[in-house]
């Protein structure tokens, strides 16, 4: 995630110039994907520009041969492995994600910094249907959105009426049914990245991820 | 013997039934099939859709940290499930979960939780299938299972 103009995929992320720290809450303009731990094959989310306008940014892609056995969902985390959030409380020494998923008082309300919106279910729990969007999510989208718990979006489908803040196991987006048995499918999502005036800088790592449960 | 060692290089562990024949069957085990291909036992597959859910005497769960059983009396009570997170560095398996439902009417149990993450096996005396419990804090609980999928029957 970076200013407008600031990224490039041939460079590692962490070369980008610094983002400056905003005077007010706002989002971050443009987003940027690094796959694996190779850093020189990013790819620009031209579908990001921060704003609700937009459908398909990002997607979660499951094959025929898993099942799973429970609701999964989406949230983020401040290393791989894991932990807790700590709402509302900046790191002194940044190095991981907890700057972004703790949040702060005064930019966020105490929900984290990452927000996301998800369409409908992935896949029904049995019929063999692909919710896919079609329209931009829309909705409500805050530095201070997020609801405590889960959230799910619309089975209709739809996207979630409001954004939600993705902060470890505090704050999260859960899919309202256990996705079909050995049915292939995509759950689309999209993200916003605020920082603001109170956040801590350095470089910032979180970990988005999608949590299942499989057999 | 391998993938057990395999699993546990990874701070992984695996499920092992003995079925009421005396049979063993594993996760760390392989199965034939169109007569020469190889691939891994699977819950689903070899637990659930064989039948043998109905037959499972004792499920165990083996972990770099020791073993540890449930005695199944009751056909379609054992359940077995893991946890994983899929993010843009890859995937990863954060726990497993054995159980028993002891009281079919609410769906409440005993199970035991291998948790990749701390390198700690919980027990949980009232694992519920239709609510399962965080069994430490910090973690979103898994919620709900899918019955039909983890081999029970209320």
């Amino acid at each position: 995630m970076c200013g407008s103009g600031a990224g490039a995929g041939n460079i590692a992320s962490a070369a980008w110039p610094p983002y400056q720290q905003p005077v007010s809450t706002g989002v971050l303009p443009e987003c940027w994907v690094y796959l694996g731990s190779d850093n020189s094959g990013g790819l620009k989310v031209t579908t990001y520009d921060g704003t609700t306008a937009h459908y398909k940014q990002l997607l979660v892609s499951w094959d025929n041969l898993g099942t799973f056995a429970a609701a999964p969902i989406i949230s983020a985390w401040k290393d791989n492995t894991y932990p807790a959030a700590s709402p509302g409380t900046q790191p002194g020494s940044p190095g991981d994600g907890s700057a972004i998923v703790n949040g702060q008082t005064t930019d966020t309300s105490n929900t984290s910094y990452l927000k996301a919106n998800a369409y409908g279910r992935g896949t029904a729990a049995a019929g063999s249907v692909q919710d896919t969007p079609s329209a931009n999510a829309g909705g409500t989208l805050a530095g201070t959105s997020g609801t405590a718990g889960a959230v799910s979006p619309p089975v209709t489908p739809a996207w979630l009426a409001t954004w939600q803040s993705l902060q470890a196991a505090t704050q999260y987006i859960q899919d309202a049914v256990t996705p079909q048995a050995t049915f292939a499918g995509l759950w689309y999502f999209v993200i916003a990245l605020f920082t603001g005036p109170n956040m801590a800088g350095g470089v910032l790592v979180p970990q988005l991820g999608f949590q299942y449960l499989w057999v | 013997m391998l993938r057990s060692l395999q699993k546990f290089a990874y701070g992984e562990s695996y499920w092992r039934a003995i079925l009421t024949s005396g049979r063993e069957i594993s996760e760390v085990q392989t199965i034939t099939y169109n007569g020469r291909n190889k691939r891994p036992i699977l819950w689903l597959e070899d637990i659930i859709a064989s039948g043998d859910a109905a037959r499972i005497a004792e499920l165990w769960i083996c972990t770099p940290r020791g073993d540890a059983a449930l005695r199944i009396t009751e056909p379609y009570s054992a359940y077995q499930c893991q946890q994983g997170v899929l993010t843009l560095q890859g995937r990863r398996t954060t726990a497993q979960i054995i159980g028993r439902v002891d009281d079919k009417a609410s769906g409440r149990g005993v199970a035991f939780i291998w948790d990749v993450i701390t390198q700690t096996l919980y027990r949980d005396e009232s694992a519920n299938v239709t609510a399962f419990g965080a069994w430490r804090p910090g973690i979103v609980p898994p919620g709900a299972l899918s019955l039909p999928v983890i081999g029970v029957r209320l």
